[in-house]
């Protein structure tokens, strides 16, 4: 029943098992594709925080509005399990519960206080798409500037309730879950991927569109 | 009478990892719903059993709205599974995860470290004993193993593939190596790790995700292929706790002075593979007391007829290379989160009705275009979905949306190729002019080309969608395992004509 092995060839089979798993978990890796995730807040830099993290899943056990999800096996090995937000699911209320019962520092603890959010939480940052936004097109909306937590400190409405995000944008996605238009006209970009911004707010519709249904140019 | 408590214990460990998680899920209810909309969320469930479940529990945790908020304050202090578990505000961590993270983050954490205190010394006293009376998945595996017996009783043909222990040490250590480089495999390896994230994604998502299929594999693999096979030869949990209890308090002894003549009970019970008749038992027994409370001086008989096969380096090597190659197909069992009906969730997935959220993004670029391509479901009922692909045709050197006339032609998947299915000509005076919306009746996959006609230039995009959960694929692994088991019992088969024909004694 237990056989025996000899040594040359457990040594042999060891190396083969060990190579295997370490070069398969780094072509794991390497072909799983590249997606930045909107972390909760709170979180280290990327880089440690995907190390840091044990995935234990107690994040998410202890948020009250069921905003922290799960990566599942689309994220690659080193995402996978990992917490991030969905925004058009669920926008995180800042709570900081996840922060405060993280066992391992993954998501730093940061005071549910109003100024110290501001400060440290640094999540992403939402930019206004201006080519579907409602406001930039015609219509009145501003329905983002209600439901922000820092109004006109993180999210401004300019003439015509348009939506100016600042840079004081701590990326909590509350925005991007109301926003009426679908797609969503303000999204969230995860901190990471800061060139995307540039890109949703550079294109904008000519602001009186004779082909507007119903409207004539200038009202 | 030491079974019983330790069955006990078990037990008790997937109940407190139950209740937590449940205890979890109405927490989250009660602070995103408020006390008497909950009720009235749970009173529309009514005969659901999760309505019934979170009924009950608020009838008697929270009678009133005060007691509700002074509960949910105190069960987020209760929080976790075996992987890592706070009480009462206080953290235990399991010591390989502080060490795989401590390695992979290139960060010490003081709290992660007091928080691996009191394992530390459950193990310098018991030693691996976590593997025997708290590992969840040994509890199934314990089960797994009975059922077994069962198969072998009725004389199915199943293989016993016996390897060396010292695999699960080769196993930590490239694991150990993998974490260097900031990769973390083993969360996903660990099947108690995982027993905990499946509880916790069912309850709160009803739905399991790849994990569940890692541990269904794992119940076959040593149901058909190897007794106890993941715990005794590749285990790496049980390489690192056998490790860190090489000295310890608690041991297990055989005094071989009183050994019955040619009794070899106790080995056979060892659900680590030791050899407690020979006294060698060592620092990778976990004190389950199995050999303990089957030794005949209690007169206890436990029969077992393993039939042990024996297979070529290479066979065994196929067999199990097999197996690991099967864990990727595992992402085609599960279904995305985002498409799943959810019970009671009270902010967005009660309402099936929730089409804003998109189910694929992509953003491409070619030739001075860039195509925003969304896709949005929404299930109207169990039979139907109703489904909007939107594409946003940005021209870069303009720095202007295209709102030209565009094209968007579906093919739908059938069983080996894509065949056109719907085209969606929209001309520039439809009616929104902006964005391009079109709807889908059914579930499957798709291949939507988004082309349009700019300064004389063709352009086109390609993207993949899935609309609804597709039945094909769980087909596709019912065929795969429906294979394995055929194969393995092929095989089994085989080498048992094998063996006979070569040994002249059989």
């Amino acid at each position: 029943m237990f056989e025996k092995i000899t040594r040359r060839l457990f040594l042999k089979s060891s190396l083969i098992l060990g190579s295997a798993i370490v070069f398969g978990g780094f072509l794991w890796n390497k072909a799983a594709k590249a997606k930045v995730y909107l972390r909760p807040p709170g979180a280290v830099p990327e880089s440690k925080f995907t190390g840091q993290c044990i995935r234990c899943f107690i994040c998410g056990e202890v948020c009250p509005n069921k905003a922290i999800k799960f990566v599942d096996i689309e994220g690659g090995i080193t995402n996978i399990g990992t917490p991030y937000i969905s925004p058009r699911e669920q926008g995180c209320i800042l709570c900081m519960k996840c922060g405060q019962i993280c066992p391992t520092g993954a998501l730093q603890k940061i005071e549910d206080d109003f100024k110290k959010i501001i400060d440290k939480v640094k999540m992403g940052r939402a930019v206004v798409d201006k080519t579907i936004c409602y406001s930039y097109n015609n219509r009145i909306c501003g329905f983002c500037q209600q439901s922000c937590p820092f109004p006109d400190i993180a999210l401004k409405l300019e003439v015509w309730a348009r939506p100016v995000v600042t840079d004081k944008c701590v990326g909590c996605g509350l925005c991007e879950k109301s926003c009426i238009q679908v797609p969503q006209a303000i999204r969230v970009i995860p901190r990471g991927e800061e060139h995307k911004i540039a890109f949703y707010e550079n294109y904008q519709m000519p602001i009186y569109d004779e082909h507007l249904p119903g409207m004539p140019p200038g009202h | 009478m030491l079974q019983y408590i330790r069955k006990i214990i078990q037990i008790s460990v997937i109940a407190v990892i139950l209740s937590i998680t449940i205890m979890s899920y109405y927490g989250y209810l009660l602070s995103a719903k408020g006390q008497k909309d909950f009720m009235d969320v749970v009173m529309e469930e009514k005969g659901h059993i999760a309505g019934i479940l979170y009924g009950a529990i608020n009838k008697v945790a929270a009678p009133s709205p005060n007691a509700a908020d002074e509960f949910v304050s105190y069960i987020d202090m209760f929080k976790g599974g075996v992987w890592s578990l706070t009480v009462y505000g206080f953290n235990i961590t399991d010591p390989l995860a502080a060490v795989i993270a401590t390695i992979s983050g290139k960060a010490f954490y003081i709290p992660l470290a007091i928080s691996i205190i009191i394992p530390m010394v459950f193990i310098f006293i018991f030693g691996r004993a976590f593997c025997g009376w708290v590992c969840p998945m040994n509890l199934l595996f314990e089960l797994n193993e009975k059922a077994r017996q069962k198969l072998e009783s009725f004389k199915v043909p199943i293989l016993d593939i016996t390897m060396d222990r010292r695999y699960k040490y080769v196993v930590l250590f490239s694991m150990l190596v993998l974490s260097l480089f900031g990769i973390q495999l083993l969360p996903y390896i660990l099947p108690y790790a995982l027993v905990s994230r499946e509880i916790y994604s069912y309850i709160f998502y009803t739905a399991f995700s790849f994990g569940m299929v890692l541990i269904l594999l794992l119940l076959l693999f040593e149901l058909l292929v190897s007794r106890r096979g993941w715990c005794r030869y590749l285990c790496p949990g049980g390489a690192f706790f056998s490790l860190l209890g090489f000295i310890r308090a608690v041991n297990v002894d055989a005094d071989l002075r009183n050994c019955p003549v040619n009794c070899q009970i106790c080995t056979e019970v060892c659900p680590r593979g030791l050899e407690p008749h020979k006294n060698i038992i060592g620092m990778e027994c976990d004190n389950c007391g199995l050999c303990i409370s089957k030794c005949p001086a209690s007169a206890v008989r436990y029969k077992f007829g393993v039939r042990s096969l024996e297979l070529g380096v290479k066979a065994k090597a196929i067999i199990i290379l097999f197996f690991l190659l099967l864990t990727p197909y595992s992402s085609l069992l599960t279904v995305s989160y985002a498409a799943h009906a959810k019970i009671i969730n009270p902010h967005a997935g009660a309402q099936t009705h929730y089409p804003q959220n998109p189910s694929e993004e992509y953003i491409s670029e070619r030739d001075g275009y860039i195509v925003n391509f969304s896709v949005f479901q929404h299930k109207q009922s169990d039979s139907t979905i109703r489904v909007k692909a939107v594409a946003i045709v940005r021209d870069k050197a303009a720095g202007k949306p295209y709102l030209g006339p565009l094209k968007m032609v579906f093919y739908r998947k059938s069983l080996f190729s894509f065949k056109e299915d719907m085209v969606y000509d929209f001309k520039k005076d439809f009616e929104n002019r902006y964005p391009f919306y079109a709807n889908l009746p059914y579930e499957s996959d798709f291949k939507v080309k988004v082309s349009f006609n700019s300064n004389g230039k063709d352009i086109e995009f390609e993207f993949p969608i899935r609309v609804g959960e597709p039945k094909s694929n769980l087909i596709f692994l019912g065929l795969i395992s429906v294979i394995l088991i055929a194969s393995v019992i092929t095989i089994a088969h085989l080498k048992k004509k094998q063996s006979k024909v070569i040994s002249p004694a059989g």
